[in-house]
């Protein structure tokens, strides 16, 4: 490059005014890091023995004793679907907000967090990755490609092409077809965004895991996975990121992930997000080539996906009024769509959308080949797609760029149907997806292993306390021990653990209690989800009340139909905690159980009703949405499974 | 107004009319002058990178055929440069104009990253800009929990009982007070990691010296807390060796900002900007 003489000698004077207050040594020390002890499926809880000379107590406790709060499923503007709308916020910017920080969201508008994050995994999509930089830029390698120039010639016309743009390259995902070749990008992305989360890895107090996306969407039918990693910088900078394009069959990128443990002697996990907009194609009883699931085939997708993303902004996951007809409380945040036909999902596909009739599938496969590809725990996804996580009702800023914060965002039609109806809206969005993880420690180690282990929960977006153990022999003064957790972990098991070795003639016993948010609503009641085998082979689901708010009673059925009541003040987007309660804790012993049957039970814990996002939309910018918009909405938390089998 | 305006912007003919204005205005200047040839040199540098680019696309060399296409092109692209640059063309193009400034700025990033800061440099920022690195305090304490919803309005009653006996038998203070999920005991946690469990309310209402005694009772969002605080680790700014990667950071993020900075005021100083009136709507 020619510079021109004036130009050449400010340069020289700014390098030189900058480099004369350094000195040239290299750095040689390094930050030490707690060395942390590999978390182990069950955990013991080490008895003091006789001639024990330490004080503390709490020396050799090693049983998680924290929930840390993140998210394994967000997005920054490296995401072409981010990017390509507008979003420029880097992994930096999300890390930095995620840890308490401050920024200017693309449409000019500030956000900061209400609490930081524990912990984070930013997963960018792995297809283009990193194109939106090269369209803001125009830079000479995306325009030397006509589909490139003519993304980039879009995207400068205005937002409207621009989105355009984005979706011509969502549908070439569909297509599994890239529409050219970005592996240059990508591998330059991936590069940039690991550094990034390397710099913010902070032991003890933020950890970061490296992870991507990978977008499977044959016929526009969501099998959208995220993939995260246990491992190091130098580690996961020796492969690239596996995207659809490489393959659209999960069975492949479980290949990638076996390839990836063998190549670095690191460990990776993948957890399929939106069976909600899959169309019946996620949690099926088949392989993805439509064949029947064999043994193996099983095994490797229980091994490989320890987790189900069960709640997030596009929709909640758990299960839908048509599949769990006698739930009151099935009917949450839906988003019952069809990509492909741009209608409403046929009730005959819903089974395999969403996740508790997925656990059901499990018992079902389970008894017939003898293992549970389904056997997963439930972990809440954020999925923004704005550089930040945002899963508050009262701090909500979108899905995309086209949903942050302004008086209209909320009739902006996300998907169309074929005459021209919107058929999802972003008032559909729902501030969701945190995941809760017990560990003992917030580190990469801490935070992985109990994702691996499945010792992890979903919430919509608040930060309730949720803990359950089930054991054979616990009693009803277990719940109010004051080392409630540690005779948990003694004398049964966690959430996302098996409970096995029935004794005759016993009933599994549940320890459960929960706390509310500090910062949220109240708790209106724990239940338990109850799924098991009949003598049929079919399966059944069942909700028990097993501690309800306000001296309401608990009937002989199981159920308290009384609901909790309502202190939502809409035009003020207010509630109060006069009703609900701050805690709750339960004993319960499962009635129905029978020791021959498959089962699995899970904790779902319901807030008390508060003001929907939408009700903050309308009292800070002064408008009225129509009624069919919700504006209350009652929060809630899904643990993890704890699952029985019987004994062969 | 601005409506009528912003349609007009986007017009496609009006640019192709403009566009159509200026080529012929640019043209009419250009040939009125008496051309002498320019040479164009086509460096041994230069066919070295062409050389290169077309043996990582293909894998193999170029036949002559292609080596002259490849220069024939080389040379076509210059030309035309030249002359759209004598054109202005450059000037209306935003590409260009965004790649430009891109170089620009990635000039000054390039000549920055080359350098290591050194402890002494690093100290420095950490003093100056202590507030970005303070670490929080850290408290260890104890704890005993009064559940309202059990005590109902005898609450406060029962915590002054309550803190009575524990600051006579302390060491088994796990058997008073109510069942929680809260933690009985915090050990070195720091002031957010408490307010993540507790609330903000409790946290703020925290005694910052430590004694030996009970205190309290403290609200928090959940209830009463008889607490017993055994240490207090002062916050502060921390020894270098704890944040150095933070400070590298923020130190390295400071000068390309800085310098960035620096250059464009350096640059804007032979200048004079003129902003003329404009009145939106």
């Amino acid at each position: 490059m020619k510079l021109n003489s004036r130009l050449f000698s400010m340069l020289v004077a700014i390098s030189v005014m900058l480099s004369s207050c350094n000195s040239q040594q290299p750095k040689t020390e390094t930050v030490a890091q707690p060395t942390t002890e590999k978390a182990k499926p069950a955990i013991a809880v080490v008895k003091s023995a006789v001639g024990n000379t330490d004080y503390s107590t709490y020396v050799d406790k090693s049983f998680p004793n924290r929930v840390y709060w993140g998210v394994a499923h967000v997005h920054t503007g490296f995401s072409f679907d981010a990017g390509m709308f507008g979003i420029t916020l880097t992994p930096d910017d999300l890390f930095n907000v995620a840890t308490g920080g401050e920024v200017v969201m693309n449409n000019g508008v500030r956000y900061k967090q209400d609490r930081p994050l524990d912990w984070v995994s930013i997963t960018d999509h792995a297809e283009y990755m990193g194109i939106s930089d090269q369209i803001r830029e125009g830079s000479p390698d995306l325009l030397a490609n006509p589909t490139g120039k003519r993304w980039y010639e879009m995207s400068q016309t205005s937002p409207e092409e621009g989105v355009k743009a984005a979706i011509e390259a969502v549908m070439s995902i569909g297509t599994g077809k890239p529409v050219f070749d970005a592996s240059k990008l990508t591998a330059s992305a991936w590069d940039h965004a690991t550094k990034s989360a390397e710099k913010w890895n902070n032991p003890g107090v933020f950890t970061t895991l490296h992870g991507f996306e990978w977008t499977s969407a044959p016929g526009a039918n969501n099998l959208h996975r995220t993939v995260i990693f246990r491992d190091s910088l130098e580690q996961v900078n020796q492969i690239a990121p596996f995207s659809a394009f490489d393959s659209q069959d999960p069975a492949d990128l479980w290949n990638y992930m076996d390839a990836y443990a063998k190549k670095t002697g690191g460990q990776v996990l993948a957890i399929p997000h939106n069976g909600n907009l899959s169309n019946g194609q996620m949690y099926t009883a088949e392989t993805f080539d439509g064949k029947p699931m064999d043994r193996a085939y099983a095994e490797m997708r229980a091994s490989h996906e320890p987790l189900l993303e069960a709640t997030q902004i596009k929709g909640d996951g758990e299960t839908t009024p048509f599949l769990s007809p006698n739930d009151e409380f099935a009917n949450f945040e839906r988003w019952d769509v069809d990509f492909a036909t741009r209608a409403a999902t046929d009730n005959s596909n819903l089974k395999a959308n969403y996740v508790r009739s997925a656990f059901k599938t499990g018992l079902e496969l389970n008894a017939k080949l003898g293992a549970n590809p389904y056997k997963a725990g439930l972990i809440g996804g954020n999925d923004a797609h704005v550089g930040v996580v945002t899963t508050r009702e009262d701090n909500f800023f979108g899905e995309f760029a086209n949903g942050l914060p302004s008086p209209d965002r909320w009739k902006t039609p996300l998907v169309m149907s074929k005459d021209g109806k919107p058929v999802v809206s972003v008032w559909n969005e729902s501030a969701a997806g945190l995941g809760g993880v017990w560990a003992r420690e917030n580190t990469r180690e801490g935070i992985w292993d109990a994702l691996k282990r499945k010792e992890v929960y979903a919430t919509t977006g608040d930060r309730a306390t949720v803990r359950v153990f089930a054991g054979w022999d616990f009693v009803q003064s277990d719940v109010s021990r004051p080392d409630f957790a540690e005779n948990g972990y003694a004398h049964g098991v966690p959430m996302g653990s098996d409970l096995l070795n029935a004794p005759a003639n016993k009933q599994p016993v549940f320890l459960v209690a929960a706390l509310r948010d500090p910062e949220g609503p109240n708790l209106d009641r724990i239940q338990i989800v109850k799924g098991w085998l009949d003598k049929d082979g079919k399966s059944q689901e069942r909700i028990f009340d097993v501690s309800v708010s306000g001296g309401r009673k608990i009937g002989a059925d199981g159920r308290c139909k009384t609901p909790v009541g309502n202190t939502v003040d809409i035009a003020n987007a207010s509630y109060t905690n006069t009703i609900g309660a701050a805690s709750l804790s339960a004993y319960w012993k499962d009635p129905e159980f029978n020791a021959n049957q498959l089962a699995f039970y899970y904790v779902r814990v319901i807030q008390i009703p508060s003001p929907r996002w939408t009700a903050y939309d309308q009292k800070r910018f002064g408008i009225k949405m129509p009624d069919y918009v919700p504006m209350i909405v009652t929060d809630r938390a899904y643990t993890s499974p704890i699952w029985y089998t019987p004994a062969k | 107004m601005a409506n009528f305006l912003n349609k007009l912007i986007r017009e496609p003919l009006l640019h192709f009319v403009l566009l159509g204005a200026v080529i012929f205005i640019g043209y009419s200047l250009v040939a009125t002058q008496t051309p002498s040839p320019e040479n164009i040199v086509v460096t041994k540098g230069e066919i070295n990178s062409i050389l290169t680019g077309f043996v990582n696309m293909r894998q193999r060399q170029p036949t002559q055929q292609e080596f002259d296409g490849l220069i024939r092109e080389r040379v076509r692209q210059e030309v035309y440069r030249r002359e759209a640059v004598a054109l202005g063309l450059d000037k209306d193009d935003i590409i260009i104009q965004r790649r430009l400034q891109q170089k620009m700025e990635f000039i000054v990033h390039d000549n920055i990253e080359e350098t290591n800061p050194s402890d002494s440099v690093l100290q420095a920022f950490l003093s100056t800009h202590s507030d970005q690195f303070k670490e929080e305090p850290r408290f260890t304490f104890r704890q005993v929990f009064l559940d309202p919803e059990k005590r109902g309005n005898s609450i406060k009653k029962d915590a002054i009982q309550l803190l009575n006996q524990l600051n006579h038998d302390g060491t088994n203070f796990t058997k008073y007070g109510d069942p929680t999920l809260l933690p009985s005991e915090i050990s070195n946690g720091r002031k957010t990691e408490i307010s993540n469990q507790f609330g903000n309310e409790f946290v703020i209402q925290l005694p910052l010296e430590s004694k030996g005694t009970w205190r309290g009772p403290f609200q928090s969002t959940f209830g009463l807390h008889l607490i017993q605080i055994t240490n207090i680790v002062d916050g502060g700014v921390p020894a270098l060796n704890e944040v150095r990667e933070a400070v590298s950071r923020e130190w390295n993020n400071a000068r390309i900002r800085e310098a960035n900075e620096n250059f464009y005021e350096e640059l804007l100083k032979n200048y004079n900007v003129i902003i003329e009136d404009y009145i939106a709507k």
